[in-house]
């Protein structure tokens, strides 16, 4: 009896493993929504962050969750469906992209202010947000 | 007078190369996807943010991606790729600077679909190789330019070591498929 009860304990175990391995295995990528924002800055300085020193910036955003602050330049929508809303910079080449996620219908007026957060990817003529949400 | 008229005859027959000369074509959303096949697993990522720019008057051709930028299926399959392998804080970006060369008298500022021979150097993972594959460009009268090729990468040649046990799960050479559409910049 007791030997037993050991090899149900033991099944439930493996079994409870199996299951949380599997999950972990195939988790998705997260997105930005729902996930508190590490750090919050302008869109601006993100930019010139970016664009003077891209190593010391990319240590400080990349891979987190940026909240970014400024004024809408351009809403596109890519070839993949899916909506890019640029922020300002103050320089003409580059902007702040944010990108949404998969299917995800975002809109926001061109020269209004929003707010936006994002995995902060890096930055290549742009910085680069990821899986966005829009905060305000 | 007359060499002021000279001049001027001069600026009129200079100007049509001269804009030719200038004109570059760009785009921010290239797309670069690579595809891994084994009989354990098969793992592909898209990157859908990828810089270029294009002459084709000299054929020159660049590209820069994120390498943050590609996206996986699974979470952990972008976090193995990142850390592990292409060191992505380290190496923040894959680039590809060449030449797109067309067949012996074809001119790519020409509309219409050229076949052309890819030529350049591609650093991945800081390691610098040079790469030679075949591609296609479509000149468009609606003054878009479309550029696609593919070719495979070895991960080994870039420095890039895959420990035994994950080995037998990524191909030994991935196949990569670059998509752009630039417009005039």
């Amino acid at each position: 009896m007791r030997k037993r009860n050991i090899v149900i304990v033991v099944l439930l175990i493996a079994a409870l493993g199996a299951y949380l391995g599997f999950r972990m295995y195939s988790a998705e990528v997260p997105n930005a929504a729902g996930q508190a924002p590490e750090l919050a800055v302008d869109a601006k300085a993100l930019y010139e962050a970016f664009s003077t020193d891209e190593r010391v910036a990319g240590e400080r955003y990349n891979d987190k969750v940026v909240e970014v602050t400024g004024t809408v330049r351009e809403v596109t929508k890519g070839p993949d469906g899916r909506v890019n809303i640029l922020l300002e910079t103050g320089d003409a080449l580059g902007a702040v992209v944010c990108e949404f996620p998969d299917g995800e219908a975002v809109e926001a007026a061109v020269n209004s202010t929003v707010a936006i957060k994002g995995y902060c990817a890096g930055f290549n003529m742009d910085v680069l947000l990821q899986r966005c949400a829009l905060i305000r | 007078m007359k060499t002021a008229k000279t001049l001027i005859y001069a600026a009129i027959l200079l100007l049509p190369s001269m804009s030719m000369a200038q004109d570059k074509y760009g785009t921010r959303n290239g797309e670069i996807s690579f595809f891994s096949s084994t009989p354990m697993e098969d793992i592909s990522a898209i990157n859908t943010k990828v810089a270029s720019v294009f002459v084709p008057t000299t054929g020159t051709i660049e590209f820069s991606a994120l390498i943050k930028a590609f996206e996986f299926e699974k979470a952990l399959m972008q976090e193995h790729f990142n850390e592990n392998y292409m060191e992505s804080s380290t190496f923040p970006k894959a680039t590809f600077k060449g030449k797109l060369v067309p067949a012996e008298g074809d001119d790519l500022s020409k509309t219409g679909i050229h076949a052309v021979n890819v030529e350049g150097m591609l650093t991945i993972h800081g390691v610098e190789k040079p790469m030679k594959a075949k591609g296609t460009v479509e000149v468009g009268a609606d003054g878009t330019v479309k550029a696609m090729c593919d070719f495979d990468i070895k991960p080994e040649d870039h420095g890039i070591t895959i420990p035994g046990v994950v080995r037998a799960k990524i191909a030994q050479t991935i196949t990569a498929k670059v998509r752009v559409t630039l417009s005039k910049l």
